[in-house]
């Protein structure tokens, strides 16, 4: 009968414990957790999988590249425009449009530009 | 007018308590944290919100979208090195015989687990019912010998 008390009051305060548990962290963190599990299981959107969360460093690498490879060029420029002036210097190349603007890259880059 | 994502963030800044101690009474492989555990939640309940009726509370609902999520990882991981649950700092203090109890709990095989952790969430027969899938009377039964082979385990 002891036995059966004492065990009574274990599962009391087993469930007790339970129900008091807390999530640790804030309402910020919460909000970005819902907003990346939401992000993550949205078709059509790519992310990081969970256990991935914490390899930032491709993302980044990516950003990278594709920075180096576009604000050489200057972001947003029409270089549709006919190009008016080219001036090689070693692998840098400079060069100016109809429309006025006058931005610079490496010859890779120009070669992209104008195929 | 509300969004679905609204909406569904207001729902789990509601029962986020709830979501948390499901995942931390689970014990899963060291490579797993709760909040992995936590994430893979949140991302099964916005997989189903779309098809959630409302037949039942949304705590019932989300307590049987983690526990299945829970159970799910818990067999995923079952190969791996499952580290103590007083390792993890982010349960429940581990005084009385929490640890203990749970550790009990773990070696149950479903949906005795559920029963009794739905129980101890102070669930009501008809809403373990509709967590598990069995009738009121199955629960009912299951609930009393699981208790009962449970005391008998802690004695021991």
């Amino acid at each position: 009968m002891k036995d059966m008390h004492d065990f009574d009051q274990q599962i009391k305060a087993y469930s007790e414990k339970l129900k008091a548990t807390r999530y640790p962290y804030g309402d910020a963190e919460l909000n970005r957790e819902i907003r990346r599990a939401v992000w993550n299981t949205t078709p059509g959107t790519i992310g990081p999988t969970p256990k991935a969360r914490h390899r930032w460093w491709p993302y980044a690498a990516a950003a990278a590249c594709l920075a180096a490879l576009i604000l050489p060029l200057g972001l947003g420029s029409n270089h549709s425009a006919p190009i008016k002036n080219i001036n090689i210097d070693g692998e840098q190349v400079y060069f100016a449009c109809n429309n006025g603007c006058s931005p610079e890259g490496t010859i890779e880059t120009f070669k992209t530009l104008i195929r | 007018m509300e969004t679905d994502e609204q909406i569904f963030t207001k729902m789990i800044q509601q029962h986020r308590n709830l979501i948390w101690s499901v995942c931390s009474s689970y014990r899963l492989s060291a490579a797993w944290t709760t909040e992995d555990a936590f994430h893979e939640v949140l991302c099964d309940l916005w997989r189903g919100f779309g098809s959630f009726d409302h037949r039942c509370s949304e705590r019932t609902w989300i307590f049987r979208v983690a526990t299945n999520t829970m159970i799910s990882l818990t067999r995923k991981t079952s190969n791996q090195p499952a580290p103590r649950l007083t390792d993890s700092p982010d349960r429940p203090d581990p005084s009385d015989n929490y640890d203990h109890l749970t550790e009990l709990i773990d070696t149950f095989p479903e949906p005795d687990r559920t029963v009794i952790k739905a129980h101890a969430q102070g669930f009501s027969y008809k809403e373990t019912a509709q967590i598990t899938g069995l009738t009121v009377a199955a629960v009912s039964m299951r609930l009393t010998r699981a208790l009962r082979k449970l005391r008998k385990q802690y004695n021991q």
